[in-house]
């Protein structure tokens, strides 16, 4: 167990131990990441603001433990909320400066869940504009400042990955909980849709907009997403179901579990570093008794048209009041292009997109009545310079853009449960992720094989120090 | 009775032969302001559609897709009323 005095590189497992054993109280934990931030984060430009209220709750909270009203491993911890989430003691911006961006000072329905499971919402964090790009400017990735964090929650993976918070909330479109996560070196879990409600969090795409965390463990991301699952009357794509508790599978290990590797579309145009270590940590499973399995499906490639039909129509008409009188000129420049492009997509592209969805669906289940989960890279690539626009891939320059997002946009046209993973890092020591997918409501599956993944590459990525 | 002439409209006139709007008339229906929506200056319109050019590759091979009968993923559903 990690000794109290440095309580900022614990897992949230190890620090809700410390809590509950009253040898670490949720002020000195408070505290602690505080105090950090305050003097490293304006290198990281991870965060956007403090709570004022989260120090009298962590007061609440050791009270409460202390009386041994204990809520649960999430009692006393504290969380950071991506900037789209509302809060009802912090302001919400969704990543812009615009005028007339203001969102309501009330909780988000997963914010108010892990309210009520105990935990602490101490800080928003920094997010590419209104959940619209892969790159959070001007944050930067603890693992090298030089390079980006990804998007578009990427205040809230470098928050993790430097230790800043034991875990952090996410939004997730096409890939934008799983792309930092991976680049950053953390773990980022989106559920299946409607698992976690979204009232609450500023819109990107409806019927392709996922919550859940980022957090320095498989065992953490599965605590936080767990309290954050459950009906959302306010929420259409909520599926009514509450998380069922998933500590059995986390202690699944990798025996008999089956392992789907599709080599069409995610081991193509690969960095050489991403496949080595991919190809290294399925070998991994399979010694741990997973047995592996490979198997092709064309049309898990053919779905881009239908991703950006549905993100740039539904974002254009999210906006559309905005677009209308002008106020886009207010957005940055990257994002204004997108919302007004959005208008040159047709009803009927829309609709045809729709029905892709449905038939990509049909054509992957019968792989699920042979697999329990679906393993590949997370991503092609390891992390960019900030600022750069292409990369050369098999000796092709590709934009990072349309690169970053390739791998993790299939699971959110299906709206299915995948997880990102650290799984090694490339020569010039950036984390490679690893991507596990699994049925809808498979959760437990895809925990399962994450976990049995973690253990056998030799447990959870340590964190680092904030840039100097 | 004096005869007088039909006076019963037709009922399926051909439509009119429209005058040629003037280049940038945008009351013209081919005007790329009118067929986006996009109040924007004609130079800010072409970036726009330049930038779209590959996501527009990318939705006409969407398009090209025989899905047969599959319904859309989303569809409607009538309300009924807060769950």
């Amino acid at each position: 167990m990690t000794a109290p005095g440095d309580p900022t590189r614990a897992t949230i497992g190890e620090l809700s131990a410390l809590l509950r054993a009253g040898r670490l109280s949720p002020v000195e934990l408070l505290d602690a990441l505080t105090d950090r931030i305050r003097r490293e984060d304006g290198r990281l430009a991870a965060f956007v603001h403090l709570s004022e209220t989260a120090r009298a709750a962590a007061e609440r909270a050791h009270a409460e433990i202390a009386a041994g009203d204990w809520k649960g491993p999430l009692h006393g911890i504290p969380i950071a909320i991506k900037d789209n989430h509302t809060t009802a003691d912090m302001p919400t911006r969704a990543g812009s400066a615009a005028p007339g961006t203001d969102y309501p000072l009330a909780d988000a329905h997963a914010v108010a869940r892990l309210r009520s499971a105990g935990a602490i919402p101490f800080a928003k964090t920094r997010m590419h504009e209104f959940a619209w790009g892969m790159e959070t400017p001007p944050t930067r990735n603890p693992r090298d400042p030089s390079c980006s964090p990804g998007g578009s929650s990427g205040g809230s993976a470098a928050a993790v990955a430097a230790g800043l918070a034991p875990a952090a909330l996410g939004s997730d479109t096409g890939g934008s909980i799983r792309i930092p996560a991976s680049l950053c070196g953390c773990v980022g879990f989106k559920p299946s849709f409607g698992l976690i409600g979204r009232s609450g969090i500023v819109p990107h795409s409806w019927s392709l907009d996922h919550a859940g965390p980022i957090a320095a463990s498989v065992g953490d991301a599965a605590l936080v997403a767990g309290a954050m699952a459950g009906p959302d009357p306010a929420d259409p794509g909520s599926l009514g179901v509450a998380a069922p508790d998933w500590s059995e599978a986390l202690a699944g290990g990798a025996g008999g579990l089956r392992v789907g590797v599709c080599r069409t579309h995610f081991f193509e145009d690969l960095v050489p570093a991403v496949g080595d270590r991919v190809e290294a940590a399925i070998a991994a499973l399979a010694r741990a008794g997973a047995r592996v399995t490979e198997f092709a499906l064309p049309e898990i490639g053919q779905g881009l048209g239908a991703i950006f039909a549905i993100e740039l129509a539904s974002s254009t008409n999210y906006h559309d009041r905005r677009l209308r009188e002008g106020a886009v000129a207010g957005f940055g420049a990257d994002v204004r292009l997108l919302v007004e492009m959005g208008r040159l997509v047709s009803g009927a592209d829309y609709l045809q997109a729709e029905r892709f969805r449905r038939h990509l669906a049909e054509r992957l289940a019968p792989v699920f009545d042979a697999v329990d989960v679906i393993v590949g890279p997370t991503m092609p690539l390891t992390a960019w310079r900030s600022g750069e626009t292409e990369i050369r891939i098999g000796g092709r320059a590709e934009s990072i853009v349309a690169v970053s997002w390739r791998l993790t946009y299939p699971w959110n046209l299906l709206g299915l449960p995948a997880i990102s993973l650290p799984c090694g890092i490339d020569g010039a020591g950036l984390p490679v992720g690893l991507q596990i997918a699994g049925p809808v409501l498979g959760e437990a599956q895809v925990l399962r094989a994450a976990a049995a993944a973690e253990r056998a590459l030799g447990g959870p990525m340590q964190r680092v120090a904030a840039p100097a | 009775m004096q005869d007088t002439p039909d006076q019963t409209p037709d009922p399926d006139p051909a439509p009119a032969p429209a005058a040629d709007p003037a280049p940038g008339d945008p009351r013209d229906p081919l005007d790329p302001h009118v067929l986006t929506g996009l109040d924007l200056p004609p130079e800010r319109l072409r970036a726009v559609a330049a930038a779209f050019a590959d996501i527009r590759a990318a939705i006409e091979e969407l398009r090209a897709l025989d899905l047969g009968e599959t319904h859309p993923a989303v569809v409607f559903q009538p309300w009924r009323g807060p769950r």
